[in-house]
């Protein structure tokens, strides 16, 4: 049955609609109103829903549930006759727009004709998104709990304007993410994804039935795997320079104190580059610290996070051998997705890895970027992918040393764009987050974090926290800037979504005297 | 001085000074003068206090606007459990609702309508709501509308009954017509449902009832009324139903019973079957005086329907059919607010000015409560 029921009130921001008792109305529902009168169909979302009936007594309801309450107390049940007479359901819904008879789309600033009809929405109504919705898909478009066979997404160009993917545990970041990366994969090269995987489920899909990135028809062609702690079937052992570590690296990494900064300035000053092997090496601390003025509880702090690093698998300290930063580089600047499996390294060591590795894509494409526009032209936009980010985007983190909030800031311009997965979008610099132009919102429970996506997203949702709130897994709200309104979207399972990708083309067979004259 | 012999002349004209009067009791914002309260509470206990011999039905003597008086004790009655089947078959329900468009008290102009619902298998599957009857009345005019209407409810009564209040009359006639005109259109063994008592009264006499009857009887169907304001009485004063449910509600608990008060052989003489008080649901907080016509089924399985119609949460104990019907044929306040205006611009539309209508009908009662 499509239809809903009549529209009856409240104004041009806000529709309440009558719907029939029998109608099961979702929040985020998505509904359509007829206005024969003006050619167009307004576009609405369900955002609350509420018990109506017909009796003029306010205090009907409570009383008819404890007359309810008696019966099933007396062990004689009694039932209310004819609810579909009485009884129906109120929906406020939140305008979207309106679609006129040559299928455009305008923002809501009139209302429809009182007591118009409202239906469920046809694909048609939302033809006029298809074209807004990008290259790299994501998933269906959702309605309450349905799906409407047109396809969300978003243009591949705005991954540099930053991506957010914020939930709760186990409401389908990782899913989104192999889903997102899986599309970019398949982009042949027209995008390019550096992922950091801190518990290494991406590449094999983790526990169960799980896919991982491996099972992507493209992998083969457009995925490199490094694995930060030893190399496992498939991925490259990490290997980066000691040498390329700055003080900015250390900064995000880890929480130094004033005396502990002090400290490395000092031991900078005194052993340059090679700071971090001495102090790391250092037997005697207490002279060091007595020779370099500091004190000896500080130099000791400095020398353990320093053996911690001289300790990482991944960090080399032989200037010889070379780093494959340069390697990772030239790999997204040729349009590959290059996972890097950081599980097994601490919280800190995953940051220091990731923040090397940022810095080195930033500066690469900043220096084609100031040196080479032509060939910058033709580098892929390229996203990197940090789980947990509010680590290095919150207020705290921000320095000019941390590289991870100048992507935010200055990655655009030079086609770096930062995809932030956190579970606590509200633990992220504001200012910040207001940079990114493209929200994935999943389950959010705390409500605090819904509230900092209010105030950064770039359409309104703010009436959207009950929806929000409800999210089941694999439920999305997309927001950007091409969108017209909050697109909800069911974000395709992961290893259905293998099922309809088509992998590269297969070689043709060779010609059957393709070798003659050669061996002959 | 001519004033200085006057004036004790005239103090004892006026009497010994009056005693101080007991302080008026605060009640809310305004007061009610010092123990009437008290009295009229003291006089209520007492009639409940002192026991009376007789059952009274206000206006029982059918044709004579006299009560019925019957031997009888609230104690007396037999209380019996009411057996309910599953399903109450098809019922009809009829109720009418009316209003006064206009009041200028020489005439008046009333609104009335009839509404009728059929419930079967569990769900209202007819409701009938007509357009208002809109109809004007004077001292001149109500005989021949009385005439009229009885005519049609085929009676042609030798005296006329004194209508005090025209829109309740042309309402019930308008009732007892639609009566007629479903217990014509019920198949056999349906049950149809009257607001009110199913006796003549003032305004429709007995044999109109009985012609009724006998037409639902031939058909195979049963008739019953359900009474909301009850005119039974114990002795002059005490209110029977609300004893009996008392009563039951001491002896029985929460169950479902009936209690036939129409024992004595006067009532078989005067009335088209008997009269019960019945409690149609186990917690319902009223119970009703039913009027059950003889009929193709047995008082007690009628009653047992009824029973069964009487469980819906919103109105437990009254049958939900009945509630419909009531609803349907409900005049609202907006309702009645917009036909007065329609019939002013009927007015003006017939030639009146404005002002002579807002002189016509208005009533000074507005302007002081107004003020």
């Amino acid at each position: 049955m499509t239809d809903k029921g009549r529209i009856f009130g409240k104004h041009v921001l806000e529709a309440q609609f009558r719907a029939f008792y029998g109608i099961d109305l979702f929040l985020g529902e998505l509904l359509a109103a007829e206005d024969p009168e003006r050619g167009r169909r307004f576009l609405f979302r369900v955002i609350q829903v509420t018990y109506g009936s017909d009796s003029s007594d306010p205090g009907w309801a409570e009383r008819t549930a404890g007359a309810y309450m008696a019966g099933d107390a007396a062990g004689t049940p009694y039932t209310l006759h004819d609810p579909e007479q009485r009884l129906y359901k109120v929906a406020t819904c939140q305008p979207l727009g309106s679609i006129d008879a040559a299928g455009g789309f305008r923002k809501p600033k009139s209302l429809p004709s009182q007591f118009a009809r409202v239906t469920a929405p046809t694909a048609a109504d939302f033809e006029f998104l298809r074209e807004r919705m990008g290259d790299l898909g994501i998933g269906l478009l959702r309605s309450g709990e349905e799906t409407i066979e047109l396809e969300v997404g978003i243009r591949g160009e705005t991954l540099t304007s930053h991506v957010g993917v914020f939930a709760t545990t186990g409401m389908g970041k990782s899913n989104l993410m192999k889903v997102l990366t899986g599309q970019i994969m398949r982009s042949r090269g027209a995008y390019a994804e550096l992922l950091f995987d801190p518990h290494g489920e991406y590449l094999e899909g983790g526990a169960g039935t799980r896919r991982g990135l491996r099972d992507h028809p493209w992998a083969a062609e457009r995925l490199k795997v490094y694995a930060a702690r030893g190399a496992g079937a498939g991925a490259t052992a990490l290997r980066l320079s000691l040498a390329e570590l700055t003080l900015g690296d250390l900064q995000t990494a880890y929480e130094w104190s004033h005396a502990q900064e002090d400290a490395i300035e000092r031991l900078q000053r005194f052993f340059r580059e090679e700071w971090l092997v001495r102090v790391g090496e250092e037997p005697d601390v207490a002279e060091l610290a007595e020779q370099i003025g500091v004190a000896t509880s500080t130099l000791r702090v400095v020398q353990r996070r320093a053996q911690r690093i001289l300790d990482m698998p991944c960090i080399s300290r032989d200037p010889s051998v070379g780093s494959l930063s340069d390697r990772i580089l030239d790999e997204l600047t040729s349009g590959y997705t290059v996972l890097v499996d950081s599980s097994g390294l601490s919280s800190f060591e995953e940051i220091l890895v990731a923040s090397v590795l940022c810095r080195k894509v930033l500066d690469g494409y900043q220096a084609t970027f100031l040196d080479d526009r032509e060939r910058f032209d033709r580098l892929p936009p390229v996203l990197v992918a940090l789980e947990e980010a509010q680590r290095v985007l919150s207020r705290v983190k921000r320095s000019d040393e941390n590289v991870f909030p100048r992507i935010a800031r200055e990655g655009r311009k030079f086609k770096v764009g930062l995809c932030a997965v956190s579970q606590q979008p509200k633990l992220i610099d504001d200012e910040l987050l207001s940079q990114f132009n493209t929200f994935f919102i999943l389950g959010l429970a705390d409500e605090k974090d819904r509230n900092i996506l209010r105030g950064s997203s770039k359409q309104d949702v703010s009436d959207l926290g009950p929806e929000i709130q409800t999210l089941m897994p694999g439920e999305a709200i997309v927001t950007n800037l091409e969108a017209p309104f909050a697109l909800p979207a069911q974000v395709w399972l992961y290893e259905e979504y293998l099922k309809s990708v088509e992998g590269p083309s297969p070689l043709p067979d060779r010609p059957a005297d393709a070798a003659r004259g050669f061996a002959e | 001085m001519p004033g200085a012999s006057g004036v004790p002349t005239m103090l004892r004209r006026m009497g010994p000074p009056l005693a101080p009067a007991a302080p008026d009791e605060l009640v809310g914002a305004d007061r009610v003068r010092s123990g009437r309260l008290a009295e009229a509470a003291r006089f209520v206990v007492s009639l409940l206090e002192r026991p009376a011999s007789d059952i009274r039905v206000v206006e029982g003597q059918l044709g004579l606007s006299e009560d019925l008086v019957v031997p009888g004790d609230p104690s007396a009655f037999e209380i019996v459990a009411v057996e309910q089947p599953a399903d109450p078959g098809v019922v009809w329900a009829v109720d009418g609702g009316s209003c006064l468009v206009a009041d200028a008290r020489s005439f008046s102009v009333a609104a009335y309508r009839v509404a009728r619902v059929r419930f079967a298998r569990g769900t209202t599957e007819l409701i009938e709501t007509p357009a208002l009857e809109v109809e004007a009345t004077s001292a001149e005019r109500l005989p021949a509308l009385a005439r009229a209407a009885l005519a049609e409810l085929g009676h042609e009564p030798e005296r006329l009954p004194d209508v005090t209040r025209p829109v309740d009359a042309l309402r019930e006639w308008a009732e007892w017509r639609e009566v007629r005109r479903t217990v014509r259109e019920a198949g056999p063994g349906d049950l149809v449902l009257v607001d009110g008592s199913l006796h003549a009264g003032p305004l429709v006499p007995a044999e109109a009832v009985r012609a009724i009857h006998g037409e639902a009887v031939d058909r195979g169907v049963s008739l019953v009324g359900v009474v909301k304001a009850s005119t039974l009485y114990w002795g002059r004063h005490v209110p029977l139903v609300t004893l009996l449910k008392r009563r039951a509600d001491r002896e029985l608990g929460a169950t479902v019973w009936a209690t036939r008060i129409s024992t004595d052989p006067v009532f078989g003489r005067l009335y088209v079957g008997d009269i019960f008080v019945a409690h149609l649901a186990p917690t319902a907080p009223y119970a009703f005086r039913v009027d059950v016509a003889a009929g193709p089924q047995a008082a007690a399985s009628v009653l047992g329907r009824l029973a069964a119609l009487a469980r819906d949460p919103a109105f437990v104990g009254y049958p939900y059919p009945l509630a419909r019907a009531h609803q349907a044929a409900r005049v609202t306040g907006y309702a009645v607010a917009d036909v007065r205006r329609a019939f002013r611009d009927a007015l003006a539309a017939a030639g009146m000015s404005f002002d002579d209508v807002e002189v016509l009908f208005q009533d000074f009662h507005v302007v002081l409560n107004r003020s």
